[in-house]
């Protein structure tokens, strides 16, 4: 399969095995002692920013103070009129909507495709030349098309979040074991049979590997679009802000966009803990 | 189903009536397997086979890689079409999922979504006919192999020799009048091995089921059949039926007698210079 293929934990992990009580300890002790490291990185990381603002490396249209970045991410959490609510909605909902479709679409036909080995073979050199090429070029042809609302930005959204779920799905669904395939023969199964009892469980983990990353490249796709051409949107707002000049609220979207980019990877995560069976 | 009598009663051995007619004869008349290969000579993989088995006998193929054991069994199975020959199960020609019959692969094939229970039962989902008695025929079959304990686990929480006996118990779920077995214990440790074969023979006579059983393992061979098919490699056929004369039922004090060893070696030495002529 290509290289983007996002790959699931394939091999199940072997059963535990009782853990001495020393190195138990350790491993609590350590992920404290990671914590506390993670936090000390994070101070002197603020630290290391404030001290430059201070000593005025470089001019504050470049580095804004910490402070003033506070400052902007609270104006601009505060509802009301020039909050930033409204275009984190816009961002949100654009990117749900791409990465549905673009996931939907991938999967119908990475299926189709794990089955119809013809068709497979005469649209694979397409896939591949779609895939590797940088999707967010089109971007500016999209808006011309689609205007300046909400579709062509969910467009650019759904084509980066279709290739890793495709190429995902296609590898669940054929790279099956040959003997489970047998036997579900064996058992004279239906194909239907063998699509929901087999195929489909077996693709699971790939679906999900794949829509982690489908979700975060459809964000991407979002923002782009919205770079190019947008009255909304987390990607406006920041091309909005830079044109003022006040790279403080620059900064404060972009740790808006850090936090929502985690948000939905753990969303993810949960969906695919409740979901996915126990490993 | 309709063979199901007295589900919950404590004698096992009542409740495993092979579900069609109980007829597990196979009858095998001039079978043979060629694959033709683009430009290069035809691969034989098997030359003409005759064998009868008759219902309740168990059969053990043996022989070495590439021999065509495993070609023949799934040729029985209907999995693998023969190129020419016949092949007939329980009176009707061989075709996957003939409900008489019942295979186990050499991996254990769980499904790794699947708990132990959910995956026995995959064959009666499969077929429609998965009810009450299905799930108590599945605990008992569970009970009698070891397993009750470990019904709600998942494949990669039980050992290798669970595995497999899970997927017999799977094999079994169904009454079927013939199983299949294609190297099932390969992959096992040897004490595991020894064990599972006194398991498979104990089934075996509870259920009276035909099994024909392929192995490259001469001792497990002999210590498992009634008759033992001596197969010979490049090209794959059939050399000898070797009959196991070691009264029943057998137990682990055979595995030393004089007469196990005799018919070992005697097989061995059938294979000998097939082995050495290929290494050649």
């Amino acid at each position: 399969m290509s290289t983007s293929t996002a790959t699931p934990r394939s091999a199940p992990p072997a059963p535990r095995t009782g853990t001495a009580p020393r190195r138990r300890g350790w491993q609590v002790s350590t992920r404290i002692q990671a914590a506390v490291l993670a936090a000390v990185f994070l101070i002197a990381a603020v630290a290391a920013w404030q001290l430059a603002v201070t000593l005025e490396v470089t001019s504050s249209l470049i580095l804004p103070a910490p402070l003033d970045v506070a400052d902007s991410l609270r104006a601009g959490l505060t509802p009301g009129a020039g909050s930033w609510w409204g275009d984190i909605g816009v961002t949100l909902q654009t990117t749900t909507i791409g990465f549905f479709i673009g996931i939907a679409v991938a999967f119908v036909l990475g299926t189709l495709l794990a089955y119809v080995e013809v068709l497979r073979m005469a649209i694979y050199p397409y896939v591949i030349f779609f895939q590797t090429f940088p999707k967010v070029a089109i971007a500016p042809l999209l808006v011309s098309w689609l205007g300046y609302g909400l579709t062509p930005k969910a467009v650019i959204g759904a084509l980066l979040a279709f290739f890793p779920m495709f190429t995902n799905t296609l590898a669940g669904m054929s790279e099956i074991d040959k003997d489970e395939l047998r036997l579900m023969r064996s058992l004279g199964a239906s194909r239907m049979q063998e699509m929901r009892l087999l195929r489909l469980p077996n693709t699971m983990p790939y679906i999900f590997a794949a829509m982690d990353v489908a979700l975060v490249m459809s964000l991407l796709g979002v923002i782009v679009g919205e770079f190019v051409g947008a009255d909304a949107g987390l990607g406006f707002r920041i091309q909005d802000r830079t044109a003022f000049g006040d790279t403080a609220s620059v900064y404060a979207v972009l740790l808006i966009l850090g936090v929502l980019g985690t948000t939905l990877h753990l969303l993810m995560v949960g969906v695919k803990k409740a979901v996915l069976f126990r490993e | 189903m309709t063979h199901l009598t007295d589900v919950g009663s404590a004698t096992l051995g009542s409740v495993g009536e092979p579900a069609s007619g109980s007829d597990g004869s196979i009858y095998i008349d001039q079978l043979a397997k060629t694959y033709e290969r683009p430009k290069q000579d035809s691969v034989q993989a098997l030359l003409p086979v005759d064998l009868s088995i008759t219902s309740g006998e168990f059969v053990s193929l043996v022989g070495p890689s590439g021999c065509g054991k495993t070609t023949l069994l799934m040729m029985i199975g209907g999995l693998l079409d023969a190129t020419q020959g016949e092949v007939s199960v329980a009176g009707e020609p061989a075709r996957a999922a003939h409900p008489a019959v019942s295979i186990a692969f050499q991996k254990s094939t769980l499904l790794r979504w699947r708990t132990v229970m959910d995956n026995v039962l995959l064959p009666a989902q499969i077929a429609g006919t998965l009810n009450a008695q299905t799930k108590q025929y599945a605990r008992d079959l569970l009970e009698m192999i070891g397993l009750s304990q470990f019904e709600n686990r998942y494949p990669h929480e039980l050992s290798g020799g669970m595995q497999q006996r899970a997927a017999i118990v799977r094999s079994l779920i169904m009454k079927p009048s013939v199983l299949l077995m294609d190297e099932p214990f390969a992959a096992l440790d040897e004490f595991t091995r020894e064990m599972l074969n006194d398991e498979l023979l104990r089934i075996w006579q509870e259920k009276s089921t035909t099994i024909v059983f392929v192995t490259h393992h001469i001792p497990e061979a002999v210590y498992l059949a009634d008759r033992v098919a001596v197969m010979a490699a490049r090209p794959g056929r059939l050399l000898e039926m070797v009959d196991v004369d070691l009264p029943r039922p057998r137990n682990e004090d055979m595995r030393q007698s004089p007469r196990f060893n005799e018919l070992v070696g005697r097989i061995r030495a059938v294979l000998q210079p097939e082995v050495n002529g290929a290494a050649e």
